[in-house]
């Protein structure tokens, strides 16, 4: 299982916003977005939810799990 | 408009601060010039060579000078936005390895003052070390220079960056900064115990290795006390975020599993032996060991993801 997200299309649909932006709207570091977009990083449901409320989404929006054994 | 006066402030006193730092490496640089003079002339035991050497030793002073400006100007410089190009990264690296350079720079001329002048040993050794430990300055003498030309010509247009991005290039700062006095640290209390070992403990001499120890370390815990202290006093918004402490916790774990095979390779090795001042290096030697095993770790595991 893995969790996917579309964090750096909403991104893009927020003015192009960069990483770095996001990450001091958020308080994180912008490496922790960057891993978090490469679903390198599984953020905490706190960060997931603020994500989420920061682009008016809800966190089922943003984040999805994908069965890597389900074909 | 009072967050661009604190800038505007901000950035002029990061140029004071440039340009005094630049006075200090002109000075440092002919002196610099003046060590490279002074080591043949003390080579060719000129008879000299006493004031020569007490000329080299005020030279240590501008150095000391010279890196304390420099520390205060790479911080002051990220808090203004400066990001870690590759002139940035050498001079830091070349810097703390200079730092930790100057203190064997001075034990190599205590030996040369004794065994060379006096005894006439050939310290073929020490030699070497202080001429490669001023081509290691001359580098690190140049990437500060094009670091200070950097900062100059920016003219305000470093933009102050957010409080997360000063952390993060601090937090990757520090890691580099321990790698390079764990690894050196390493290799240093490992070359003691090839040298040394077999002497007969003398308590000058284990307190000698330990000061050189601490001397390596001195760079890590510069920036790890200045970050504690900006935490104690709250001017920092948070502290690590949830990445940055997992990637730590992680670090952390393999760094005492590592730790815990070298030890027991130490202890080994140490059984039934007499006892040396070498045997005391087993604490520096964790300590080093912990570090770059940590420092390497974390920043592998934060920079990767």
């Amino acid at each position: 299982m893995k969790l996917d997200n579309n964090i750096r299309r909403l991104r893009f649909e927020n003015n192009e916003m960069s990483q770095e932006d996001l990450a001091v709207a958020l308080g994180v570091t912008r490496q922790t977005i960057h891993s978090i977009e490469k679903g390198k990083f599984i953020p905490s449901t706190l960060l997931a939810m603020q994500i989420a409320s920061y682009f008016g989404k809800s966190v089922e929006e943003v984040f999805s799990i994908i069965n890597e054994n389900s074909n | 408009m009072e967050n661009t006066n604190s800038n505007r402030e901000a950035d002029k006193n990061l140029r004071v601060i440039a340009v005094v730092t630049l006075a200090i490496l002109c000075l440092s640089l002919l002196w610099l010039f003046y060590d490279l003079y002074a080591y043949s002339r003390i080579r060719a035991i000129s008879p000299e060579s006493v004031t020569i050497v007490a000329v080299t030793g005020i030279g240590f002073l501008v150095r000391i000078l010279l890196f304390l400006f420099f520390a205060v100007l790479i911080l002051r410089s990220f808090r203004q936005g400066l990001k870690p190009s590759l002139t940035v990264i050498i001079s830091i690296i070349t810097g703390s390895i200079a730092i930790i350079a100057m203190f064997f720079d001075f034990a190599a001329l205590e030996d040369i003052g004794t065994d060379y002048l006096e005894y006439g040993y050939k310290c073929t050794g020490e030699w070497i070390w202080l001429f490669g430990s001023l081509l290691l300055r001359l580098v690190f003498y140049t990437s500060l220079f094009a670091l200070i030309i950097r900062i100059l010509k920016s003219n305000g247009t470093l933009n102050p960056s957010s409080q997360g991005l000063v952390d993060e290039i601090l937090f990757e700062v520090t890691q580099w900064v321990g790698i390079i006095s764990g690894g050196t640290g390493v290799i240093f209390t490992m070359y003691a115990f090839t040298v040394l070992d077999g002497f007969t403990a003398k308590s000058w001499l284990l307190w000698l290795l330990l000061f050189y120890c601490g001397a390596i370390m001195l760079p890590w815990l510069a920036l790890t006390v200045y970050r504690i202290s900006r935490l104690a006093l709250r001017r920092e918004p948070s502290q690590y975020d949830e990445k940055q402490k997992q990637d730590m916790s992680f670090a952390g774990m393999t760094a005492w599993l590592v730790s815990l095979p070298l030890m027991a390779i130490m202890l080994v090795f140490s059984l039934g032996k007499s006892p040396s001042p070498v045997i005391y290096l087993w604490f520096p030697f964790y300590l080093f060991t912990t570090l770059l095993v940590y420092s390497v770790v974390l920043l592998k595991r934060y920079r990767k993801g």
